[in-house]
């Protein structure tokens, strides 16, 4: 293996070491030639940031929603899609498409849809006679952030309905047979046999993709630009903003350490509290 | 008994349709907003089914811009990207769920915090990796890009589908008197389909969908992707909404196709025959 | 032992594999792209060019390689740049430019990229507000000697050389970096049609108050009719900033610094022009609009006013009728000045060329006065160099309501917000947050304004602090003199 991981440790390596060293330095990119040490400088003005505490909630809030609901209509999906049934094959075709748009096409489309003035979803819930007054989603700082968490459900859906679905195609129809013969009623069958086999797929599933929904800033920045008034920023995506529009790469490398630190302690914990390690001794 | 499959059989006709309707109509306002002239497509009296419907959108895309270009830029990108995560991922994943060493946990923790390097960071020593090695401006930087971001990934989620098979199976061919490698192929592998061509749909879209590797590492137009090429469409002042849909649309087609491949193998892969015989 | 010696080598031969993988599909790109023309060829010489690191002027037989960039493209513009080209090309035989371009969403931080890697195109446009990041950073070169020497070098028209490149830029950063490509100003869009219903004129349209009254008078939810296509996202600040700035007659600090956005004029200001939004008379959506959505707005029929540039004559036109929609003269104060701004994209030689004085002579070819023109004509931009003012393609339809705008004595170039640092900072995030935490009520119009101006306050009064040399930024009239 040694070869695969020299690559990575090249291009994943030295970025990492790049970002840390950056975090302690004042580095702007416009002063070069003025790059110094800087101790816990930028670290400290994360923690002054008046804004920080709200977004951090945000972040929260737009993490855990986006992945419970990703996962649970996901294995819904998987499991609906389980037994075959006519026309399944072109079914599962046309379900799977969100996936194949990227972040930048859903967001703008998303966008539009959800415009508070001429986007459709505010006309035919008018039509439909659901609401009486056009609904602001994006220009209300209640409701802009759980918009962008519909666009990125939207598209995420397909990504857990395959994953799980296949994990569960590759369950040994033996064990089931086996549990049967045992006398195990559908549900237990499930919990005591489907489930274990299938836990390595979720566990490490629902790890990336909380990586990947923390780190996703496109999305937003398409649709609201973290506003009104920071009112859908993420931690990344105001990382994101700030990078470029501070040109502070220094401030945003500490930032960047602080998410790693933070999602590290993370998976450490659901690695520990999913007891992942055995799963596969489970069976 | 009767009853209670006849409403197991309602419920997920209720589920399947509801998912249907979910994804459809936000490509449905895609497809129809690509068969809109210009002064239909932001109107207030908005229109559900185009007033004049035509195909000028798709001709302008076709005709008028590189865009087939750009489409065969995007296969090669992706195809070749995500042979190499396979490549790399089966036997890295096969490693990682069968082999007991030092360290193992490290890897893994590793191979997750390559993931957590928000790409904003990322682009600068990427840049600067590149102009050393003179790949700037080309398609190879961006295989490149795609086989390191996507790999760690997929090496993870292989080594998940490796260890939802039971160990059991192998020391049962390996009793029959299968070498590691024949195991490995002749059983392992074939019930590893579904989770083989999972992975590789996922490398594909990974690197189909990027849009922020091809915008920072690709300046001339003859090596755009579809998403790059997708993006022009968003101008300072207004977006060019017919167009960019007929785009998103066609650039819908190679995945709609490999899904709708795909997802026979996902499902008649299920080949516990092979672990039978 | 056995086993985990085979495994290893069977990874071995995979990754081998993937590497002839990786060179074969290099193989074919290149094969591929040969049919495209343009592409792998230049990419290949522009690095031998690279190699020889000589900044002097190519050999006699060598081709010099440069890459052309812009950061807005669209479909009608990048034809014109590609003729132009082709045309440059073709008289130049020593030379050979490639064009390219980044969406403008993504520009500044691909430039950025770009910058911090030395892999900068040769030749590029950039927007005004990139100039002092640029310059800091080194990524762009002075043009002052190349200027001078060049036999056009005094035929710019007033505003673009007084204001433009001697005002915004030698007086505060001792030289010129870019040059404008064409001016864009800002109008009112306007829908006649409605002007018409209420009972006024276009012409009542020439003063804010005229503005104002129109804006309130055409509104009517029940029709699903706003007066203003109101920004409230992406620069909105900015835009309300132009009315703000010039209710303060153009003077945003005091000599030691001190911002001028919250004495009572600005608050005053501040407050008429945001309450447009709160009591009714913009979509309440608007608070998350930019240059797209306000546009859209406006050609939806949703509202009646637009204040937005040039360009925008286009799109309007595409998607509205002739009788709908026309375009007025940006609206006067009280005191009879017209407080606006009228900017233009800039084109810069950048520090990663080799060969900064070819680049120079690509430019001054853009730059040429008919060359202007006709590029300025695709892109409705005023032209830069004299004698554009009686060419029919800018003195009449409806780019004559702008140039006339430009020539008006009483035009007065609002300030720059500053030329710190955090200028970047302020008015892509700061300004816009400020502005929508009032508009959302979870701050008072006094809370805004006072935060705005300590935020300026201490970005100028810093900046004075570390470079005494630069003076304050001012009000400035088209023949290059400060408002006080």
């Amino acid at each position: 293996m040694t070869p695969g991981y020299l690559i990575l440790l090249v291009f994943m390596g030295y970025p990492l070491l790049n970002c840390i060293r950056l975090a302690f330095s004042n580095y702007k990119v416009t002063r070069l030639d003025d790059v110094t040490f800087a101790g816990f400088a930028n670290f400290r003005r994360i923690f002054e940031d008046p804004q920080i505490g709200m977004i951090t909630l945000n972040t929260l809030k737009f993490v855990v929603i986006t992945l419970a609901l990703q996962l649970i209509l996901g294995f819904i999906l998987a499991l609906a899609l389980k037994k075959p049934f006519r026309g399944r094959g072109i079914y599962q075709g046309i379900v799977f498409l969100p996936w194949a748009f990227s972040g930048f096409l859903v967001g703008l489309t998303f966008q539009w849809m959800f415009n508070g003035e001429y986007g459709p979803v505010n006309d035919l819930l008018l039509k439909a006679g659901l609401i009486h007054g056009k609904i602001s989603f994006l220009g209300n700082p209640k409701l802009a952030l759980y918009t962008v968490v519909a666009a990125l459900v939207w598209q995420g859906i397909p990504f857990f309905g395959i994953m799980l679905l296949a994990a569960l195609q590759s369950v040994s129809e033996e064990l089931i047979e086996a549990a049967k013969i045992d006398g195990a009623k559908s549900i237990q069958r499930f919990v005591h046999v489907t489930l274990p086999c299938i836990k390595p797929t979720i566990v490490s599933t629902v790890l990336l993709r909380t990586i990947w929904i923390f780190n996703n800033a496109d999305i937003i920045y398409i649709m609201t630009g973290g506003g009104p008034a920071n009112s859908s920023d993420t931690l990344s995506s105001y990382m994101f903003i700030k990078a470029y529009s501070t040109l502070d790469f220094g401030f945003a490398s500490a930032l960047g350490v602080v998410f790693m630190l933070g999602l590290t302690a993370y998976i450490i914990t659901f690695i520990k509290a999913a007891k992942y390690n055995q799963a596969g001794d489970d069976v | 008994m009767k009853r209670k499959r006849i409403l197991m059989t309602a419920g997920r006709i209720v589920i399947l349709s509801f998912f249907l309707l979910l994804v459809i109509l936000p490509i449905y306002w895609m497809f129809i907003t690509s068969l809109k002239l210009p002064g239909d497509i932001s109107t207030l009296d908005i229109q559900y089914w185009p007033k004049n419907p035509t195909l000028d959108n798709y001709r302008a895309v076709l005709g008028g811009s590189g865009f087939p270009v750009y489409l065969a830029n995007s296969l090669t990108v992706a195809v070749v990207s995500a042979l190499i995560v396979l490549l790399v991922a089966i036997p890295g994943g096969y490693g990682l769920s069968r082999y007991q060493y030092k360290g193992k946990g490290l890897t893994m923790t590793a191979f997750l915090i390559t993931q957590m390097i928000p790409l904003t960071l990322l682009l600068v020593p990427m840049f600067l990796i590149f102009s050393s090695i003179k790949l700037n401006d080309t398609l190879t930087s961006l295989i490149l890009l795609y086989v390191v971001l996507n790999v760690p990934f997929c090496l993870i989620t292989m080594q998940g589908f490796f260890m939802n098979i039971p160990t059991v199976i192998e020391e049962a061919a390996r009793i029959d008197g299968c070498g590691r490698l024949e195991t490995i192929m002749r059983v392992v592998l074939p019930v590893m389909l579904p989770g083989i061509i999972a992975v590789f749909i996922f490398a594909f879209i990974g690197a189909w969908n990027d849009l922020l590797g091809g915008v920072m590492f690709i300046n001339s137009e003859a090596k755009r992707t579809i998403p790059v090429g997708l993006s022009y469409y968003v101008g300072q002042f207004a977006v060019n909404w017919g167009e960019m849909t007929a785009g998103g649309i066609m650039a819908l087609l190679p995945s709609a196709a490999l899904f709708a491949f795909a997802q026979k193998y996902i499902v008649e892969g299920m080949t516990s025959g092979a672990v039978k015989g | 032992m056995v086993e985990k010696h085979l495994f290893q080598s069977i990874t071995a031969v995979l990754l081998a594999v993937s590497l002839v993988a990786l060179a074969g599909c290099g193989g074919a790109r290149t094969g591929k792209e040969a049919d495209l023309k343009s592409g792998t060829e230049s990419t290949q010489t522009e690095t031998d060019g690279n190699e020889s690191g000589t900044k002097d002027s190519a050999d006699a037989g060598e081709v010099v390689e440069l890459r052309f960039h812009d950061c807005i493209p669209n479909p009608e513009r990048e034809a014109k740049f590609k003729e132009l080209v082709e045309r440059f090309n073709e008289a130049n035989p020593d030379i050979k430019v490639t064009f390219e371009s980044t969406p403008w969403d993504q520009a500044h931080n691909k430039m950025v990229t770009q910058g911090s890697s030395d892999t900068l195109p040769d030749v590029s446009i950039i927007h005004t507000s990139w100039i002092s990041e640029f310059s800091t950073a080194g990524w762009v070169v002075p043009l002052d000697d190349y200027i001078a020497g060049w036999e056009y070098g005094d035929q710019f028209i007033p505003y673009a050389r007084n204001v433009l490149m001697d005002y915004d830029q030698k007086r505060v950063y001792g030289n010129i970096y870019g040059i404008p490509d064409g001016l864009t100003i800002s109008g009112l869009y306007v829908r006649k049609d409605w002007v018409e219903e209420i009972g006024m004129t276009l012409e009542d349209l020439e003063t804010w108050d005229g503005v104002f009254e129109a804006i309130e008078k055409m509104t009517d939810p029940a029709k699903n009719r706003y007066g203003l296509a109101f920004r409230g996202s992406k620069y909105g600040a900015y835009q309300m900033g132009t009315y703000l700035l010039g209710a303060l007659g153009g003077r945003l600090y005091e000599e030691d610094g001190t911002c001028r956005i919250n004495t009572p004029e600005g608050l005053a200001a501040f407050e008429r022009y945001c309450n447009l939004y709160l009591d009714g008379y913009a979509p309440q959506d608007s608070i998350n609009w930019g240059y797209a959505e306000m546009v859209q707005g406006f050609t939806s029929g949703l509202s009646g006013v637009l204040n937005q540039t040039t360009e925008v004559t286009a799109v309007c036109a595409e998607s509205m009728s002739d009788e709908e929609w026309t375009v007025v003269q940006f609206p006067r104060f009280s005191d009879g000045n017209i407080y606006s701004t009228a900017d233009s994209y800039f084109y810069a030689v950048t520090s990663s060329s080799r060969h900064p004085d070819e680049a120079w002579r690509f430019v001054s070819f853009m730059l040429e006065p008919e060359n202007n023109m006709e590029y300025c004509a695709v892109n409705m931009y005023i032209p830069v160099m004299q004698g554009a003012e009686e060419d029919p393609r800018f003195a009449q339809g409806y780019m004559a309501g702008f140039t006339k705008t430009m020539n008006d004595p009483n035009f007065i170039r609002n300030p720059y917000y500053g030329y710190f640092p955090e200028q970047t900072e302020f008015t892509d995030t700061i300004y816009d947050q400020e502005m929508q935490r009032y508009l959302l009520g979870q701050q008072s119009a006094q809370e805004a304004v006072d935060n705005i101006a300590d935020f300026l306050t201490q970005a100028q009064q810093r900046f004075m602090e570390e470079s005494p040399q630069t003076p304050p930024p001012c009000a400035v009239r088209a023949d290059g003199t400060e408002v006080k």
